[in-house]
C-alpha cells in the first residue's frame, strides 16, 4: 500500500492548500453560506465542460433562468456569480446602465456569501473597467493574483487597468505572464495593442491575425477582434481591408458599435460626409459618449450644416453639464471637446484631473493640447513630447504635437510630426482642424 | 426656435444617457478586447484509454483524447476544427516515473480551396481515396483541415505521416449524406501509418461523456438523491447535459508492444501547446517572428481531476503544470474538499477523513496489484495495466461511467478504512471496502451511456451529431 508519507514532496513549487477556515463553522445557517462557496471553489470554472445554462440560450434568455435561479435559491453563491457574470457581460455589449445597476448588485450579494473569491472578484473587475474604475480594477485583480499567481483571468484585468493607467512597463511585464502562461485570444488582442502603442503596427497586424487563428466560442468577442484588425487597416489607410474585416466582424455579432464607428471614418476618409454623418447619427442614438458626439459635430461642419452640428455640441455641453453635476469624474473625451469647441480653460482642468489620475500618452496630449489652446505653449512643450514617448502612430497626437512644436519654433521637428500624421488615420484631416485659435 | 427646441429634445433623450454616465457605460473610449480566457480549441476534454486482446500478439491499446467541449452541431459557417496554432499531443510513460517516453505529436492546417467564398462547403461533399481506402480528398469540401502526426521517442522521431486529412463536420443531409453517406466520408479518414500497425483518425464525432453537469453545478446535485440533499428537491431522473453535442477527438489505436517496456502498465496523458510571443522585437531593425516557443495550456490524465480534485484557485496552475513535478498537488488528494462537502450536503452519508491513501493510489500512484508501475513516481494520470482487461480506474472505456466511479470513490467505496472511525483516514485502496455500501456506492447523477451509438470498430467514438437534424 503506498502511503502518503513515501511520496517525494521536494520535486516543484508547493501548492500551498488553502486552509479551511469554515471547518468550525459547520453547523447553523451560516455553514450553508460557506458550503455554497466551497462547492463552487471545487466545482465551478469548469475547463473540461462548460457549465449551465445550456449554449443554446440567447443572452437574454439565459439571464432570465439565472435570475430565477437566484429567486429559488438566494443562499446559493453560485447562482449570484454566474449571474453577475453574464450581467456584467450583457452590460458591455449593450451599454445598458440599468443593466450595470443590477450587475454590480447581484455581486456584491454574492460577495456577501464569499468574500474573496476569484471568480466574482474577477467579474468586479471587469465591471470597473467598463467603468473606467482602473485603479480599482487593478486592485481586485491584485486581490486574486495574491491568492493564485497563476489565474490568467486575473492577469487579464491587471493589465488593461495597467494600460488605461499609463503605467506600460508594468503591463507589458503582466502581459508576458499572461503570454507565457496562456497565450490564446484575450493575449494575444493585448499583445497587438502595446506593440500598437509602441508604433508597431506590422506587429499588431500579426498578433490580431493570430488572436483570431486562435479563436473563441463567444461571436461578440470574435466581431471585437475582427473589428479592432479593421481599425488597425482603416489607421494604415487600407480602407478596403478595413472594411472587409468590419464585414466579418457583422457576421460574428450584429449592431458592434464599433463597426458603425469605424465604417463612418471609412467614409470620412472617402469624403462621403453624408454617409459619414448618417453613420455616426445611428452611433450616437445607441451610444451617446462625448467621443461620438463630438466627431458628429466635426463630421457637421466639415458637410457646411453648422445649425446641425451646433445641436450636437450643445448636447455633448448638456452631457458634460450633467455629468458635473452628478459628481461623476469626468474624462478625456470631454477635455478635447472643450479644447476644440468649448472652453480651453476648463479643457485643461479636465485634462489635469485625468492626467493626475492616469498618465497615459494620450492624456499627456490632451493635457499638451489644452494648454496650447489657453496660449501656453511654454508649458505644453514637454506634454507634446511625453505624448510620443512610446513612438504611438496616432494622426491626433502628431498633429497636436506638430502644432505645439511649431509654436516653439521648431518647425523641423513639426513638419516632421506633419509627415508622420499624413500616412495616418485618414479620416483625422477631414474633420479635426488644427488652427492655435478659432 | 428650432434650436431651443432641439436641445430640448435632446435633454429628454438624454435622461437615458444621464443614467448611462451615472452607470459609468460609455464614460470614456478605453480600447475593449476579449476579456475572459476561454478557448475551447485548446480545451482537453477527454481523454481515454483501453487495451484490446490483451496478453495476445494482437494486444492493441485505444487511445481517444478529445478537445473542443459542446460544439453545437449546427454552427456553420464557421465549423468548428483543430487550430492551425495549437500542438495536440498524447503522453505515454511506460516506466513510471512521470516523464513523457512517447509521444504523439498532431498539427493541423486549414485549406481553404477557394477563398472567394465563405461556405464551409460549395457542393455535395464526396471523397476520393487512395489504393487503400484512405481519403485523398473530399471534392465538395472548401475548408479542408489536413494533419501530421509523428511519434516520438526520447527525442527522435520513430513514426510520422503527413498530409492525412480529418473527415468533413456533419453538415447535415444535403451536404454530407446525399451522394456519399457520412459514415462513409468519415471512415475513409481512417489511416495507417505503414507497417507500424497505428491507426489515427482526427476528427468530429458525437459527445460522449455522460454527465448532468446542470445538476452537479448546482450545489453538487444528484437528481436521484434529490431528497437525500441538504436542500431536498424532488428525486428525477438525471439530465444527460453532452446530449445533443458533438466534440473533436483524436483516436489512436497502436500495437502495446510498441508502447509497453518493461513494466506491463502504462500512463498517458494528453495536453495542448500553443506558441507563446514576445510583445516587442529587439532595437536592430530585425522584424522578429514574434514567436517564442510552446507554452502548454491544457492538461488532463484522469478524468475530473480539475473539477473534484483540484481546488479552482489551481486550475490554471495545474493547466501549466507536468507530471513530473505533481507533488505539489498532493495535500488536494490527501484531504479534498469534496469529501467533506458529500457528508454535508447529503446528511447521513459517512464519508472517510483524511489521509485518502486509497484516492492518492487511484489519482496518483496507481492501484498496486492492478495499475500501479514497479518503480512509480507519483503523479496525475490515466494509468492502465495492459495485460488484462479495461475498465476506469484502470484505464478508461467510452462506456464507463467516471462521473459515478469519482463521487462513489471520494465517498470512500475503494477505502481502506472504517465508516465507524472515519476520523482515522484511508491506509490505502482496497477492493473490500467497509464503506461499499449503500447510499455510498449508490451516489450517481444519474446519467449514463450516450445518445449516439459506439462503434464496435475503430474508431470507436460515435458518429457526429448533424446540424441540419439538430
Amino acid at each position: 500500500m503506498t502511503r502518503v508519507e513515501q511520496i517525494d514532496r521536494t520535486e516543484g513549487e508547493k501548492a500551498v492548500k488553502p486552509s479551511p477556515p469554515w471547518r468550525a463553522a459547520l453547523t447553523g445557517v451560516a455553514a450553508l453560506v460557506v458550503v455554497a462557496f466551497l462547492v463552487v471553489r471545487v466545482l465551478a470554472g469548469n475547463p473540461e465542460v462548460a457549465g449551465p445554462p445550456p449554449l443554446t440560450l440567447t443572452p437574454g434568455e439565459q439571464i432570465a433562468s439565472l435570475e430565477q435561479r437566484v429567486q429559488a435559491q438566494p443562499e446559493n453563491f453560485a447562482a449570484w456569480q454566474e449571474l453577475g457574470a453574464a450581467l456584467v457581460q450583457e452590460a458591455i455589449q449593450s451599454g445598458n446602465p440599468v443593466v450595470y445597476t443590477r450587475a454590480e448588485g447581484v455581486l456584491l450579494e454574492g460577495a456577501t456569501l464569499a468574500p474573496n473569491h476569484p471568480a466574482i472578484l474577477i467579474s468586479q473587475g471587469v465591471l470597473a473597467l467598463a467603468r473606467h474604475e482602473f485603479g480599482k480594477a487593478a486592485e481586485l485583480a491584485a486581490t486574486v493574483r495574491a491568492a493564485d499567481p497563476f489565474n490568467a483571468d486575473a492577469l487579464v484585468v491587471l493589465i488593461d487597468a495597467q494600460v488605461e493607467l499609463g503605467q506600460y512597463e508594468e503591463a507589458a511585464a503582466s502581459l508576458q505572464q499572461l503570454l507565457d502562461l496562456r497565450p490564446a485570444l484575450p493575449a494575444l488582442a493585448r499583445t497587438s495593442y502595446l506593440r500598437e502603442l509602441n508604433g508597431d503596427l506590422p506587429g499588431a497586424e500579426q498578433a490580431l491575425i493570430q488572436a483570431i487563428t486562435a479563436g473563441s466560442r463567444s461571436g461578440y468577442d470574435l466581431a471585437v477582434t475582427h473589428s479592432l484588425l479593421g481599425d488597425l487597416y482603416l489607421k494604415q489607410g487600407e480602407l478596403d481591408r478595413a472594411e472587409e474585416r468590419y464585414s466579418q466582424a457583422e457576421e460574428f455579432f450584429a449592431g458592434l458599435g464599433a463597426v458603425t464607428l469605424g465604417r463612418a471614418r471609412i467614409a470620412l476618409a472617402q469624403g462621403e460626409l453624408a454617409s459619414a454623418v448618417e453613420s455616426l447619427a445611428t452611433l450616437t442614438e445607441r451610444l451617446p459618449t462625448p467621443e461620438n458626439l463630438t466627431l458628429l459635430g466635426e463630421t457637421l461642419i466639415a458637410a457646411s450644416r453648422v445649425a446641425e452640428a451646433e445641436d450636437a455640441f450643445a448636447t455633448v455641453e448638456v452631457v458634460e453639464e450633467l455629468q458635473l453635476d452628478a459628481g461623476i469624474v469626468v474624462d478625456l473625451e470631454l477635455a478635447r471637446y472643450e479644447a476644440d469647441h468649448g472652453d480651453p480653460a476648463r479643457a485643461l482642468s479636465l485634462a489635469e484631473a485625468a492626467y493626475a489620475e492616469r498618465p497615459t500618452v494620450f492624456a499627456a496630449g490632451v493635457m499638451g493640447w489644452s494648454l496650447y489652446r489657453i496660449g501656453e505653449t511654454e508649458a505644453a512643450l514637454p506634454y507634446a513630447e511625453e505624448s510620443l514617448r512610446l513612438g504611438t502612430l496616432d494622426a491626433e497626437l502628431r498633429l497636436w504635437a506638430a502644432e505645439i512644436f511649431a509654436a516653439s519654433g521648431n518647425d523641423l521637428a513639426a513638419e516632421e510630426q506633419r509627415q508622420i500624421a499624413a500616412g495616418l488615420d485618414p479620416w483625422v484631416a477631414v474633420v479635426k482642424t488644427f488652427a492655435a485659435a478659432e | 426656435m428650432k434650436r431651443l427646441r432641439t436641445v430640448w429634445v435632446a435633454l429628454v433623450a438624454l435622461a437615458a444617457l444621464v443614467l448611462a454616465m451615472v452607470g459609468g457605460a460609455g464614460a470614456s473610449s478605453h480600447r475593449e478586447a476579449p476579456m475572459i480566457s476561454e478557448d475551447p480549441v485548446a480545451d482537453n476534454t477527454d481523454l481515454y484509454a483501453w487495451v484490446r486482446n490483451p496478453g495476445t500478439a494482437q494486444s492493441t491499446v485505444v487511445l481517444v483524447a478529445n478537445w473542443i467541449p459542446l460544439e453545437e452541431p449546427a454552427s456553420g459557417p464557421n465549423f468548428w476544427k483543430f487550430g492551425d496554432d495549437a500542438l495536440y499531443t498524447i503522453h505515454i510513460d511506460n516506466d513510471g516515473d512521470a516523464r513523457q517516453d512517447i509521444t504523439y505529436y498532431f498539427r493541423f492546417q486549414t485549406q481553404v480551396k477557394d477563398p472567394n467564398t465563405f461556405l464551409y462547403n460549395n457542393n455535395v461533399i464526396t471523397v476520393e481515396t487512395n489504393g487503400a481506402g484512405e481519403a485523398v480528398n473530399y471534392p465538395g469540401l472548401n475548408v479542408q483541415q489536413s494533419y501530421t502526426m509523428s511519434e516520438v521517442r526520447d527525442g527522435n522521431r520513430t513514426a510520422t505521416r503527413s498530409s492525412m486529412l480529418t473527415p468533413p463536420v456533419n453538415v447535415g443531409t444535403r451536404s454530407t449524406n446525399t451522394a456519399t453517406p457520412y459514415a462513409t466520408l468519415a471512415q475513409a479518414a481512417e489511416y495507417s501509418l505503414g507497417n507500424t500497425g497505428i491507426k489515427v483518425f482526427a476528427g468530429q464525432r458525437d459527445e460522449a461523456f455522460p454527465v448532468d453537469l446542470g445538476s452537479i453545478f448546482d450545489l453538487l446535485g444528484l437528481r436521484p438523491f434529490n431528497d437525500a440533499h441538504l436542500i431536498p428537491l424532488p428525486v428525477e431522473a438525471g439530465v444527460n447535459t453532452t446530449d445533443g453535442y458533438n466534440v473533436h477527438s483524436i483516436v489512436l489505436e497502436i500495437p502495446t508492444s510498441r508502447l509497453v517496456d518493461k513494466d506491463e502498465v502504462i500512463g498517458v496523458w494528453s495536453t495542448t501547446e500553443r506558441r507563446t510571443n514576445r510583445i516587442y522585437s529587439n532595437n536592430s531593425g530585425e522584424r522578429l517572428s514574434h514567436n517564442g516557443p510552446w507554452v502548454q495550456v491544457s492538461r488532463l490524465g484522469m478524468p475530473l481531476v480539475n473539477e473534484v480534485i483540484i481546488p479552482l484557485g489551481f486550475k490554471d496552475r495545474f493547466n501549466a503544470s507536468h507530471p513530473v513535478n505533481d507533488a505539489q498537488f498532493l495535500d488536494f488528494v490527501v484531504d479534498p474538499e469534496l469529501g467533506e462537502l458529500i457528508p454535508f450536503l447529503y446528511p447521513g452519508v459517512v464519508v472517510p477523513g483524511e489521509p485518502r491513501n486509497d484516492l492518492v493510489a487511484i489519482f496518483l500512484t496507481g492501484i498496486p496489484g492492478i495499475n500501479q508501475p514497479a518503480n512509480v513516481r507519483p503523479s496525475e494520470q490515466l494509468r492502465l495495466n495492459t495485460s488484462t482487461e479495461s475498465g476506469f480506474p484502470n484505464g478508461r472505456l467510452l462506456t464507463d461511467d467516471v462521473v459515478d466511479v469519482e463521487i462513489q470513490a471520494v465517498a470512500g467505496i475503494f477505502c481502506d478504512g472504517s465508516p465507524s472511525a472515519p476520523d482515522e483516514g484511508c491506509a490505502g485502496p482496497t477492493f473490500t471496502s467497509e464503506y461499499n455500501m449503500p447510499p455510498n456506492n449508490a451516489l450517481s447523477d444519474g446519467v449514463s451511456g450516450n445518445d449516439m451509438p459506439f462503434l464496435s470498430d475503430f474508431p470507436y467514438m460515435p458518429l457526429p451529431l448533424s446540424g441540419y437534424d439538430s
